[in-house]
Parts: structure tokens; sequence; C-alpha cells
């Protein structure tokens, strides 16, 4: 008869852990390579690095491109990020609750431009935008921006909408609230992690957007993911790695936040998986 | 099982029905405003762009007819499968270690998948291009293992573009695939190993055919999204990787041709949804994109 210690057999071999180990190693590499970088004193990309200095930082500070990109991104996250969350949450909680035949086909609408492909959207609100003068806007990009948030934002908040007793909403109506207090003060506080999260998704998604800012920004809106593009595509520019690295710590902040909103989970329902978007380029 | 993290059935049993009807009209008025938000800006622009297309049909007769167009379509097949058999190969015993691992050492390891998840896409594939290039840090490591005499032209061909969007996709696979093995019973693995199986074949006989729709749905759709996919490769490919987004990318905002820009969009759109209409059978795409819950 075999007998084989059970905790031994449930848990990995040793060629998982190393096979694992391996690739959590080239996750994680290229960034703190790249952060490494931004700290060079050599215009050529060596590593490691010949001398360590902040002129790629100075040059940014100096380069009045950059620090226009950069506010113009942020413009443009800001409204995103408002107008996102205001229709991501309405739909979430209108998908939540309802028990309409049509909900798959809804739900399937609400989520799909996470699947078209960033370039035919790109190519579709430069034509569509074009007739009304509006190419070249950051208003067209808070547009179109807005359209692609919104499924993270649906997302964000259904998760946290999936803990929610709606008898308790219902209670608080039938003891007289109107449905809008009953809202405001029982549904509301226990999704707000939801929201919030979702929030800072859809403004790390307008903010990083590369393609239809690509397409519809031009030479008079240049965002910060524009300005990279022309950084790397013509010559390869170290002011990129420092940029780059601003970047990450500014996203890894942003997310670091969104989780802390995100919905928490208990101990024994299988670990967290974060809301996650379908972000392309 | 829950359907887009909600489940149905839990908010029907505690809503009176006759409350129901009424409530689940004046629920639906709430998908409203962001239906019609995505309808003004998201469909009635793409609706356009057919539109704009079908007004020339004779360019739908050229990307048929001009050989370029399907062989550029053929080759981003071919790429966005290599593309997809990486991250299978990557991700698999990422995910399953993710399964038997403490919950501890989970959460740490999501993190480090997350952090290239939300890190824009143009630091990523700047990165790689920083480290594929001729003096980067693979090159000059090999030489100075001397395993190569020359430095290896690593980046702008097949193997950039490769890495670049391997890298990219690498996230989506694991977490789709992780989602899909944490609902396997590992008791099944020990029952196996006890009755004697070796830990290979029980890992082949019963963990790999349990995880086979997990692994239809990561494919899918890391193969559907390579396949759209623009600024990797036209920052990472040299000429011979250019993809059937950049060929649109060139007829947009180099030639100007924008009619012709929106036939060849038309035709990606097209394909795109043909794949996911195709797997539909197998795996509902719109709901792996919520892996998430």
């Amino acid at each position: 008869m075999v007998t084989v210690d059970k905790e031994e057999m449930a848990s990995s071999g040793l060629f998982t852990k190393v096979a694992a180990a391996a690739v959590a190693a080239l996750l994680i590499s290229p960034i703190i390579v790249i952060s490494v970088l931004s700290f060079s004193e050599s215009r050529y990309l060596m590593f490691p690095p010949p001398g360590y200095s902040l002129r790629w930082y100075q040059n940014l500070i100096q380069d009045t491109s950059w620090r226009h990109a950069f506010l113009t991104s942020i413009e443009i996250a800001i409204p995103v990020m408002f107008l996102a969350t205001l229709l991501g949450t309405a739909a979430a909680i209108a998908l939540a609750r309802s028990q309409s035949r049509a909900k798959e086909l809804l739900i399937t609408l609400t989520l799909t431009p996470m699947i078209v492909p960033s370039i035919v959207t790109a190519v579709a609100a430069f034509l569509w935008f074009a007739p009304v003068h509006l190419v070249e806007t950051p208003i067209a990009l808070v547009f179109s921006h807005t359209a692609i948030a919104i499924p993270l934002v649906v997302l964000s908040v259904s998760a946290s909408l999936q803990g929610v007793d709606q008898s308790l909403e219902l209670c608080a109506r039938s003891l007289g609230a109107s449905p809008f207090l009953a809202f405001r003060k029982i549904t509301l506080p226990q999704i707000r992690a939801g929201i919030l999260g979702g929030g800072l998704f859809a403004f790390i998604t307008s903010f990083d957007e590369p393609v239809i800012a690509l397409f519809i920004a031009g030479t008079k809106t240049v965002t910060l993911p524009k300005r990279m593009w022309d950084g790397i595509r013509y010559e390869i520019d170290p002011t990129v790695s420092a940029v780059s690295t601003i970047i990450v710590l500014f996203t890894l902040f942003l997310v670091v936040l969104a989780f802390h909103f995100s919905p928490r989970r208990t101990r024994t329902s299988p670990p967290a998986s974060p809301e996650t978007g379908g972000r392309q380029a | 099982m829950p359907l887009f993290g909600i489940h149905p059935r839990a908010v029907h049993r505690t809503t009176p029905p006759t409350k129901s009807i009424r409530k689940s009209c004046g629920n639906l008025l709430l998908l409203v405003p962001a239906l019609g938000y995505l309808c003004i800006f998201f469909f009635f622009p793409i609706a356009f762009l057919l539109f704009q297309s079908a007004l020339a049909p004779g360019n739908y007769l050229r990307v048929l007819q001009e050989p370029v167009y399907l062989e550029v379509m053929y080759r981003t097949a071919k790429m966005s499968l290599a593309v997809t058999i990486v991250c299978l190969a990557l991700g698999y015993p990422f995910a399953y270690f993710l399964t038997t691992a403490s919950q501890r050492v989970v959460n740490l390891a999501i993190g480090v998948v997350m952090m290239p998840f939300w890190t824009s896409i143009l630091v990523r594939s700047y990165a790689w291009l920083v480290l594929l290039q001729r003096e980067g840090i693979i090159n000059k490591a090999l030489l100075e293992l001397r395993l190569i005499a020359r430095p290896l032209k690593l980046v702008y061909n097949l193997n950039g573009v490769i890495c670049g969007i391997s890298y990219i996709m690498l996230p989506y696979m694991i977490l789709v695939l992780y989602a899909s093995m944490r609902n396997v019973d590992l008791q099944l693995l020990v029952v196996a190993r006890s009755l004697g199986a070796t830990r290979l074949r029980a890992f082949y006989k019963i963990f790999v055919p349990l995880t086979a729709k997990g692994i239809m749905e990561g494919c899918s759709l890391v193969f559907i999204l390579s396949f759209g996919y623009f600024i990797t490769p036209a920052l990472l490919g040299g000429r011979e990787q250019t993809t059937f987004s950049m060929l649109i990318d060139i007829q947009m905002n180099q030639l100007l041709d924008w009619r012709f820009g929106a036939t060849l969009s038309a035709v990606l759109l097209l394909v795109i949804m043909l794949l996911v209409f195709g797997v539909r059978r197998i795996v509902r795409l719109e709901r792996s994109v919520q892996w998430l819950q």
C-alpha cells in the first residue's frame, strides 16, 4: 500500500515552484530594470548603468512638452473618472437588480468596449468626431475614454454589490424612507469601496490610454502616452525611462489605493482576485 | 455559478414578487444613461464606420484581391497563436502554483501579476525594447557567459514582438487560469496519488482535464486580444512583423486614406466578432473578462 503524506501531496512540486519563481521574476524584472536605468548617467541604456545621476529627471522637468503632456492627461482623466463612475455605478446597480430576460444581452452590450480592438474604437471615434470638428480636442478624448472606462466601473461595482442584501433597503423603504434615501443610507455605504475602486481604475485607464490618443489627439492635445510614443518611436530617448519610473510609481500608488477601497473578502472565501480591466492597445 | 458576480436567485428570493416586477422596470431605468452614452460614443461611431466602409464596396474587393492584406492577416494570426502558446506555457505552472500555495504567498503572487498588469502598456513595451536591444541586458549577459560571440538581434523582429506581447498578455492568462483552477478540488489529486498514481500522472490525468475549460478561455482571450494589438508590435516589430492593426494605422495616419482605413477597421472588427462568436459555443468571452470575480 502506498502511503503518502497528505500535506505533501496537495502542495506543488519543486518543478512548479521553480517555474513559478521564474515567471514571477519575468513579470517583475522589466519594471525594475527600467526604474534602475532611469538613474543612469549614460545616454545609452546600458545595464548595469556605468554611473548614477538624476540627469534624465532634470531633463524631464526642464522640457516643457513633458509637463504639458502630463497635465493634459490629468485634465482628461479626471472628468473621465467622474463620468464613468456615475454612469457605470448606475448601470451596475440596474444589472444587479434586474430580472429581465434581456439581462444577459445587456451585460454583453455594456462590456463590449473591452473586446473591440482599441484601434477600431480609435478609427471609429476619429470618423465620428471629424465632421463635428472635435478631433484634436480634449473633449473628444474625454468622451471616448469614458466609453472604454464604463465597463471597468461596472465590473468593480458589481463585485461589491455581490454581498449586498437588497432586503435591507426594502426594509428601509417599508419604514417610510424614500427610494433615494434608502439607497443612500443602506446600499451606498456597502458599495462605496467598489465605486471608489472603479473610479480609480477609470482614471488609470484614461491616463494610460495610448491608441485613441494617437488617433484623435493630433498635435494639439498631446497626452502623456502620446508624448511617450513620440519619444520611443522616433528615437530612444532615455528621458522616457524617467517618465516610466514616475508613471509606475504613480500607478502603483493609485492601484494600492484602489485595492484598499476594493471589497474585502472573508478568509474562508477564495482569495480576493482583484477587479481588473481589459486594457488593450 | 454566480453570473457576473451577481447571484440572480439570491436577489430574487428576498424580494416579494409583486414588488420585484415594478422594481425591475424601475431599476432598468438606471441602465439607460450608461447604455445611451455607449450608443452615442461607442456603438454609433462603430456603426458609422461600417456605414462609411460600405459606401465604397470596391475597397472590400481590394482587401480580398491584393495579396498583402490576407497575407498580413495570416501573419497576425500566426503571431497571436505563438503568443498564446507562450502565455499558456508560462501561465499554467504559475496558476497551478497559486492554487497550492498558502494565502500569504498567493496575495504576494497576485501582487506580482497585477503590478505589470496595471503598468502603462507603453512603459512595458519600452522596457522590453531596452532589455532586448543590442547593448541590452540580455545580450550582455549572453556575451559575458560566452554563449554567443556577437550580440544577437533580438528586437525589431519576430522575437521582439512575441516577447513584448506575451509579457502584456501573461497576466490575463494567469488570472483566467487561476479563476478556473480555484474550483478544482485538490483532494482528487490526493486520492489519485493514494491509489498509486505518480505526482505527474495525477496531474495530467486529473488536474489538466478539469481545467480544460479554463485553458480554452484563457487561450481564446489572449488570442483575440493579441489579434487586434497595435502598440507593442508597432514598437518592437520590424517591417516583416506588420500586423493588421498597423496597416490601419498606415492608412489613417500616413496615407490619409480614411475611407480605406475604415474598410480595414471594419474587416478587423468582423474577424474579431467572428472569433468571439466562434468560441461562443465553448466559452463566453464576456464572462471570462469577469475572471475577476
